[in-house]
């Protein structure tokens, strides 16, 4: 473990169900949505975080919580600089395990990293998502949307002659 | 779909969803555009993929030119594609053919990355003795839907033609549910969404056609009437449609009448319906002139607003460079004018001596019938077939 300071500030997390969580700033900070909120001093001394149930807060704040010490303090990029190999090695097996959770639970994950703005959490959970679509069908494609195809055929065949092309 | 995750549209909010697929690669995304109109929307507002323009590829027995707007045209030298034919491209990728090396093999190439794949040459041709002509036996496909490459085989004669898929390890053959035919080489090989056209020799015109989806082979009917007259014809594509150039000379001039293939709106009927006239005045000096059929080899449109297209025609043409001369095929880029007598849809190409047209590329070849490809640079992945067959070159 890397060495913290003594007396870190701490910031106290509602979710809407009335759970409370107390945590270290630098650990919430990892959101760069209530990083935002405590550099513009909207957040007192508690935080409502809507939309996120205490069982997937709780999550969210474990998945931070492992992470902060190699992200550092100060923030977002150049961080696995800081890790030793080794560590980077360790929290990629400790997240090979966290996102071993059902699908609601993933979907759930995801919407929270997107709201709270943790993009290691974002890349976590969306590429998890996107290892087991990618090789699909169209029809699965689109009952994976939940989208009815709207196209008239003159239409469908313009974009397959697109794409045959014209895209990338 | 691996553990029920469909579905995941109900369950994430529009924007999210949009951060989660834009992770995807572009291969991935490009079936995601078929889905409905609105993924397509934000698949091309959030990507930069759409804003590429396709060059023109043209390529002969074992050259390949590239054809790029304001530029003159250049061979496309590769690392390795010296003396190689184009079968066909595909979302960036390029098939080619050897004819130089009796054995083959075919290779799928992405220039942008320098990743090149071989394939084996279909049982057919394992033991045959290979033609100038081979190249033309060849269709590379891109099935839309499930993503997948496609080669086929068309033989001279054939009672079946040959799939080599990209990831299996085989050549499949299909039976064509007809007694053996001749295909007639001369009149080209079209390959269009996933369609792949080619005539066959007989008494009446006949056209056949692979459907990569079904898997079957069909004759196309009705064909345009004009083809029961005397002269002679080859397919085209027209706008992402079927065509057919039929040209027949006269006195004064050449003339060629293309018709393209209509899907009527209601049902599957199929209509011709006369798209373009070609008209190339004859030289008054006949003999000083070796005179060649001009023929249409593409029919483009820029933008949307403009009511006509632009039509490349290729003729061979004899030129002189230090003192020797040369035979190759010189392109030219026609913008076509209304139809006064209103036969053809998409307007006239008038071509004299004094106005051929804008010289778009000149193809020094002794061969004949070159063919052209769209084709446009990506990142297309190969490498990842290498682990299911085939051996990287």
């Amino acid at each position: 473990m890397a060495t913290r300071e003594a007396g870190k500030k701490m910031i106290m997390l509602k979710s809407p169900d009335g759970m409370e969580f107390e945590v270290e700033e630098a650990v919430a900070m990892e959101s760069q949505t209530i990083r935002k909120m405590i550099e513009d001093d909207c957040a007192d001394t508690a935080i409502l975080i809507p939309n996120i149930n205490s069982k997937i807060l709780s999550r969210v704040i474990e998945y931070c919580n492992k992470h902060v010490p190699t992200t550092g303090a100060t923030g977002a990029a150049a961080s696995d600089t800081v890790a030793p190999a080794a560590l980077a090695e360790d929290l990629k097996i400790w997240d090979a395990e966290f996102i071993k959770v059902n699908r609601a639970t993933r979907f759930d994950l995801i919407q929270a990293a997107s709201y709270l703005n943790i993009k290691g959490l974002l890349d976590l959970t969306s590429q998890t998502t996107i290892d087991t679509i990618s090789d699909n069908s169209l029809e699965e494609i689109r009952s994976f949307l939940s989208t009815k195809n709207d196209y008239l055929p003159e239409e469908e065949q313009t974009i397959r002659r697109e794409n045959q092309w014209a895209f990338q | 779909m691996a553990d029920g995750d469909n579905n995941i549209g109900e369950l994430l909010p529009v924007d999210v969803l949009i951060e989660v697929l834009l992770r995807l690669p572009t291969s991935s995304l490009r079936r995601f555009r078929l889905a409905c109109r609105l993924w397509r929307d934000i698949i091309d507002t959030h990507t930069t993929e759409m804003q590429s323009r396709p060059k023109m590829l043209v390529t002969t027995v074992d050259t390949i030119h590239l054809v790029e707007e304001g530029l003159p045209s250049s061979r496309w030298t590769g690392a390795g594609y010296d003396g190689m034919s184009l079968v066909g491209t595909c979302t960036g990728l390029v098939c080619m053919y050897d004819s130089q090396e009796p054995n083959g093999p075919i290779i799928l190439a992405n220039p942008v990355t320098g990743e090149m794949l071989a394939i084996s040459l279909p049982p057919p041709m394992r033991h045959a003795k290979a033609t100038s002509d081979s190249r033309l036996t060849f269709a590379f496909m891109y099935h839309p839907t499930t993503g997948r490459y496609k080669v086929l085989h068309v033989p001279y004669s054939f009672d079946k033609v040959w799939l080599f898929t990209l990831g299996e390890a085989l050549w499949r053959d299909v039976a064509t549910g007809s007694p053996t035919e001749i295909y007639d080489i001369s009149k080209g090989m079209v390959n269009i969404d996933g369609m792949v056209y080619w005539a066959v020799k007989g008494w009446e015109a006949k056209v056949v056609s692979f459907d990569l989806n079904s898997e079957h082979v069909a004759s196309v009917r009705p064909l345009p009437k004009v083809l029961s007259r005397h002269g002679s014809w080859h397919l085209v594509e027209a706008r992402g449609k079927l065509g057919v150039a039929f040209s027949r000379g006269w006195w004064t001039a050449d003339k060629t009448e293309v018709w393209v293939m209509e899907h009527g709106m209601a049902g599957r009927r199929r209509t011709w319906s006369h798209w373009y006239n070609i008209i190339m005045e004859k030289p008054v000096d006949q003999l000083a002139h070796q005179h060649q059929l001009t023929l249409p080899i593409s029919f483009t449109t820029h933008d949307d607003d403009s009511e006509f297209d632009d039509v490349l025609t290729m003729r061979w043409d004899s030129y002189q460079e230090g003192g020797r001369c040369y035979g190759g095929y010189v392109s030219y880029k026609h913008k076509p004018s209304n139809d006064v007598k209103k036969q053809a849809k998409h307007g006239v190409v008038e071509i004299s001596e004094r106005d051929r047209g804008a010289e778009v590329a000149v193809i020094p070849t002794h061969h004949i019938r070159p063919r052209t490809f769209a084709y446009v640079e990506t990142t297309e992945p190969l490498s990842v077939y290498w682990l299911v067959f085939g051996y990287p070159c």
